[in-house]
């Protein structure tokens, strides 16, 4: 699985300054289908920006980005990626909760075509699959903030992706819902789904990550297993880990959570 | 009713009413949900330029305002798509280029600042048939693309990233939603007028937004309204001989001020068709009231009379029933 050669993810020294300041200065990272990948790093070091320029939502002054092995500028499977970013106009309100999820559709529907029966099955499962079933057509803008977080989830969801990208998904969000979170990726996963999450705390998701790419100032600090961040570095590597799930994994998380405490936040 | 159709300039009038009933809001909608709710404005400040060309030129000034429209509405998009205006900076460049233009253009015309009155306020019973052809086909193409495409444009209008990681090309659909109000604008020139024109765009959609939940039913419910006031106001106006525009926008804004108590209704019916699954019937009937610190043990013979209550004996203490209950005693 792991030498199977396809790759998700590949940006090679990526320079993105903005308003003249260098946020990402040669930032390389690439992704396995099937991986899981952490980025990590304090405030201000470049995680949010080094996403969003991986999906086309910043310029970049150097370097490139390959999705599925294809050049950002010609990228067009848009249906292969699932975005959640951090905050999202669509919360202010004035749109149902399946509205907001069925835009993770269009990726894949054609223009001035309704959605046919197997888009509709993807927007209920999608919501089905975060628990909101019941706020199917409640107006966002009344749900809390950890249920408005698992609709902009259910959202890439729906599109069925192979590279899920997620913008601090659980900031904000208090640990039951980290966990709805970790237990859902975790099922992505084990569908073969690629995930690329920028965390602020490792928390619960954590249990999930192969790999923990830690940026510090614009400049990759650190690539490779999570557990590697703390003290006692510990061996797990690939899928093995998702195996043996999460019990292992709690002290590890909190080793990362120290190292990133002391060494990355300035 | 039927007198109203007799006259072929009512009924142009009454045709023309009804399609920019169903137009201006069907587009306002996506540029309220973008926060561009004075777009439409700076836009009807744009088409008098237009017009003042038309008049100077001597052609129509329907397509003349149109083109006028259109390029002042992609120059301002694009100015702000390169980050080189923002929207409020734009809007106010389209109003005060726009109108100076037009008074500039008629003045010299010959005709003057006063020709462009009917344009401003509109002048619905002037309808031409040539016009109402343009209309109508212009009208067609605005229902088929907001309508066709309310899943990218609402997408594109609600979250512009999120929307483009999804494929979509934001930019062009930016630009095809402020065409499309230059458009609408310009063609609702003759009904409402150029300054009213606007309020057709933002208070039919305002007024949706308060009564219905959603945005495909806003987008329904808003057309409604727009339909409505905007045929109510042209019959309206007929029989009571006022301004069609003017009595257009003030239907527009009645309804939208009955929005405000009937959405506080709904809500109440909606909450209310909640409640009685939240309360426990038992406690409707006898909600359970605990007495204050309670040493005294009541018992036959203690001093207090005893009453007997269904099952059980209440004990009179000081004003109060109490009735014992496990370790303590409840009022009743």
């Amino acid at each position: 699985m792991l030498l199977d050669g396809s790759i998700a993810l590949a940006a090679d020294d990526l320079t993105v300054e903005l308003g003249g300041l260098p946020v990402l200065r040669g930032v390389s990272l690439s992704m396995r289908s099937g991986e899981a990948v952490a980025l990590l790093g304090g405030n201000g070091s470049g995680k949010s920006t080094l996403v969003r320029t991986v999906l086309g939502l910043l310029p970049h002054q150097r370097g490139t980005v390959r999705l599925f092995g294809q050049p950002l500028s010609s990228f067009r499977e848009w249906a292969r990626v699932g975005y959640v970013p951090q905050r999202s106009m669509a919360l202010l309100g004035g749109s149902k909760v399946k509205e907001v999820v069925a835009a993770g559709r269009l990726a894949r529907r054609r223009l001035f075509r309704p959605l046919n029966p197997s888009d509709r099955a993807a927007i209920r499962g999608a919501i089905t699959q975060v628990g909101l079933s019941e706020q199917l057509n409640a107006d966002i803008a009344t749900l809390s903030g950890g249920q408005q977080q698992r609709v902009l989830v259910a959202r890439a969801l729906a599109t069925q992706p192979e590279l899920l990208v997620l913008d601090e998904p659980t900031s904000g969000v208090d640990l039951e819902h980290q966990r709805t979170l970790t237990e859902l990726v975790s099922e992505l996963m084990s569908g073969g789904t690629s995930v690329l999450v920028v965390l602020h705390d490792v928390g619960p998701l954590g249990d999930l990550i192969d790999r923990a790419v830690v940026l510090s100032d614009g400049r990759v600090a650190h690539d490779g297993p999570l557990g590697d961040l703390g003290q006692h570095s510990r061996r797990f590597g690939g899928h093995e880990h998702l195996d043996h799930g999460r019990n292992a994994a709690d002290d590890h998380g909190e080793n990362a959570d120290s190292w990133l405490g002391g060494a990355v936040e300035p | 009713m039927i007198e109203i159709l007799s006259y072929p300039f009512m009924q142009r009038a009454l045709i023309a009413a009804l399609l920019t009933g169903l137009i201006a809001p069907a587009i306002g909608t996506y540029v309220v949900q973008r926060r561009l709710s004075l777009l439409g404005d700076g836009l009807g400040h744009v088409a008098l330029a237009g017009v003042g060309l038309a008049l100077l030129t001597g052609a129509a000034p329907i397509p003349v305002a149109v083109a006028a429209c259109v390029a002042g509405a992609v120059v301002v998009e694009v100015l702000r798509q390169r980050g080189k205006a923002t929207g409020d900076v734009g809007l106010a460049i389209l109003f005060y280029g726009g109108l100076a233009a037009g008074v500039f253009l008629s003045g010299i015309s010959g005709v003057g600042a006063g020709g462009l009155a009917q344009y401003l306020f509109g002048s619905l019973t002037t309808v031409t048939r040539d016009d109402l052809l343009l209309v109508g086909l212009l009208a067609i193409v605005i229902l088929v693309i907001t309508l066709g495409l309310a899943p990218q444009l609402y997408a594109v209008a609600t979250d512009e990233e999120f929307a483009r990681t999804q494929g979509l090309r934001v930019r062009l659909y930016h630009i095809a939603v402020v065409s499309l109000a230059a458009v609408t604008v310009a063609l609702a020139m003759r009904t409402v007028g150029l300054l009213l024109v606007s309020a057709l765009m933002v208070v039919p959609v305002a007024a949706a937004r308060n009564v219905v939940r959603g945005f495909t039913a806003a987008l329904g419910c808003a057309i409604a309204i727009g339909v409505t006031t905007a045929v109510g106001g042209a019959v309206g106006s007929f029989y009571i001989d006022a301004a069609p525009g003017a009595f257009i926008v003030l239907l527009a804004i009645a309804v939208f001020l009955l929005s405000w108590p009937l959405s506080y209704l709904l809500r109440r019916r909606r909450a209310a068709a909640v409640l009685p699954e939240l309360i426990d019937d038992d406690e409707l009937v006898a909600p359970h009231t605990i007495t204050e610190s309670h040493p005294h043990q009541h018992a036959p013979g203690c001093g207090h009379p005893g009453v007997q209550h269904g099952d059980h004996t209440d004990f009179i203490h000081e004003g109060h029933r109490h009735a014992a209950h496990a370790d303590h005693y409840d009022e009743h």
